[in-house]
């Protein structure tokens, strides 16, 4: 099989092909072997390409285990046992009723006198035609229905605690959701973000300032940051997380590399950045802060970033204009001054996030 | 992403493809001794493929979740011609992560990661020269930023060109050539 197939078979596995291709597709590998084992070939390849790009990472152990049981309880929901489970609650008072009316016609039949021709059926005793309300007689058939009865009060006795817990399990359930949607609007008033120079950012390199940053904020868009501290060295007062939470991960560039965090604040559109060890700045150029806001593929200027302090370390703050989304990026580069840059020059990141 | 590179690489011989095809017999009966085999096989396999697409870790919870009860259920469809377990796995988990995305869960911006990866960069050489992830370096960025933006990002052509500012005909290229390149390094590699 030639390249071309298999960049259909990609499509086909990835569901991109259009209906009639995807068709047509299926109908080859029907009738073709060949081409069945090209596209296990494929698959193969990918999903070798997928594994490799995406590192296989064991999840939490209480999330194992819970995600696991999930599982096993899901066996019941199998195809052809979902049907089943469903339709009892659905048709057993019916089949209940039936049973209950067979039964009846059959005492009725059995306590009715040998027919001899003579005596017609109107003569019967007219309390033999009645499930007997408290049946104390001999008769097995009159105490069998009796259990049937009692079992299916006991039946609907069940029914009914179900239904009441699946009442109150449903508005428990309700209100947690409330509660996290309160929880999430709370949060998506913020949004911290971590920035660090071009090649710990390739690498992947982070202090984990933004944990940290969201141990620290106090009101809408205030750091609890003192003038020259790292925020890898503060303890804070009101620090909402756990001390394991602000620990650094293993992976942490050295402390004289630039490194800078950010905190924007939905409510007001305003944000707030704190950086430091920034390198001198020559002369004839300037920093300047770019910020990418969400949904758009370019980055805004918002002008020229003070001066940092001798160490490197500094502060500012910035309001996008009303109509303007959250940033999803935030860029400092080093520009030529007098310049007016529109989209922010190659190689001239001094520090990005997240 | 960048500096992931040395991992686990997954390599199945033929006794453990053997043994995963009798797992899914097993699943395809209902056995759940060998769905716990399963999953204490591939958890982490799935979890790690769902957790590069989603943003959120309990969406990826949900996802791996959601992967394994579609494995058992659609365990008596599995069909060995058409591709080994451990790929069709790898799909399942894809698709599943798909559907949590469709269902509102955040998706990674894999495409703003890849257009802002500095593309002088080379990818650092694994530790173990041998491995896949070894040869996997051969291929150029934007093959391999164009395959992972259909596989993990559930790209289209076009939208895989946009994301990276070149022409459709271009990114058709890349896949095209990326994939034989990936074939040549497996081919090497087994």
């Amino acid at each position: 099989m030639n390249d071309d197939f298999h960049t259909e078979a990609f499509l086909y596995l990835l569901k991109k092909l259009d209906p009639a291709d995807h068709a047509a597709f299926e109908a080859r590998l029907a009738r073709d072997p060949v081409a069945r084992a090209a596209l296990a070939e494929c698959a193969a390849i990918v999903a070798q390409f997928a594994l490799e790009s995406a590192p296989a990472e064991a999840m939490l152990p209480a999330d194992q285990r819970a995600t696991l049981a999930a599982i096993l309880s899901h066996k019941s929901t199998n195809p052809e046992k979902v049907p089943q489970r469903l339709k009892w609650p659905r048709y057993f008072w019916p089949m209940a009723a039936a049973i209950l009316l067979g039964l009846n016609l059959l005492q009725l039949f059995r306590s009715t006198p040998p027919i001899s021709g003579q005596e017609p059926m109107r003569h019967r005793p007219e309390t033999s035609r009645r499930i007997p309300d408290n049946p104390t007689t001999d008769d097995p058939l009159s105490v069998s229905v009796a259990e049937e009865m009692q079992h299916l009060e006991q039946l609907r006795a069940e029914y009914a605690n179900l239904e009441y817990a699946h009442t109150r399990l449903q508005a428990e359930y309700d209100k947690l959701l409330h509660q996290r949607a309160l929880i999430d609007q709370r949060i998506g008033r913020f949004a911290a973000m971590e920035l660090v120079d071009s090649g710990s950012y390739a690498r992947g390199e982070r202090k984990g300032l933004v944990k940290i940053a969201r141990g620290l904020l106090t009101e809408p868009g205030i750091v609890n940051l003192e003038p020259g501290m790292s925020p890898a060295t503060q303890q804070p007062q009101n620090q909402l997380l756990p001390p394991s939470e602000t620990t650094l991960p293993a992976q942490t560039p050295s402390l004289g590399q630039p490194y800078a965090w950010s905190v924007f604040d939905e409510a007001s559109a305003q944000g707030y950045l704190n950086f430091y060890n920034l390198p001198p700045v020559e002369p004839d150029r300037t920093l300047q802060l770019w910020v990418k806001p969400a949904g758009s593929t370019v980055y805004q200027n918002l002008g020229e970033v003070p001066p940092p302090a001798s160490n490197g370390s500094g502060r500012v703050s910035y309001t996008l204009p009303g109509a303007t989304q959250p940033p999803t990026e935030v860029l400092v580069t080093q520009e030529p001054r007098n310049a007016t840059p529109s989209q922010p020059s190659i190689g001239t990141a001094v520090v990005r996030g997240p | 992403m960048p500096g992931n590179h040395s991992r686990v690489v997954f390599q199945f011989d033929a006794a453990a493809h053997a043994t995963h095809r009798r797992l899914v017999s097993r699943l395809a009966e209902g056995d759940a001794e060998a769905m716990q085999l399963f999953y204490a096989e591939f958890s982490p396999m799935v979890h790690g493929i769902v957790r590069r697409m989603l943003e959120d870790a309990e969406d990826a919870r949900e996802a791996v979740q959601d992967t394994f009860i579609k494995v058992w259920s659609q365990a008596s469809s599995y069909r060995s011609d058409r591709g080994e377990v451990v790929a069709w796995l790898v799909f399942i988990a894809r698709n599943s992560a798909i559907d949590q995305v469709r269902k509102g869960a955040r998706r990674r911006r894999l495409h703003e990661t890849l257009r802002s990866f500095p593309t002088e960069t080379e990818y650092p050489a694994p530790e173990q020269p041998e491995s896949i992830a070894h040869h996997l370096i051969q291929l150029s960025i934007p093959q391999r930023q164009a395959l992972e933006l259909a596989f993990f990002s559930d790209f289209t052509q076009s939208e895989i060109a946009k994301a990276l500012r070149m022409p459709v005909g271009n990114v058709k290229n890349h896949l095209r050539r990326g994939l034989a390149k990936l074939k040549q390094i497996v081919a090497r590699h087994e």
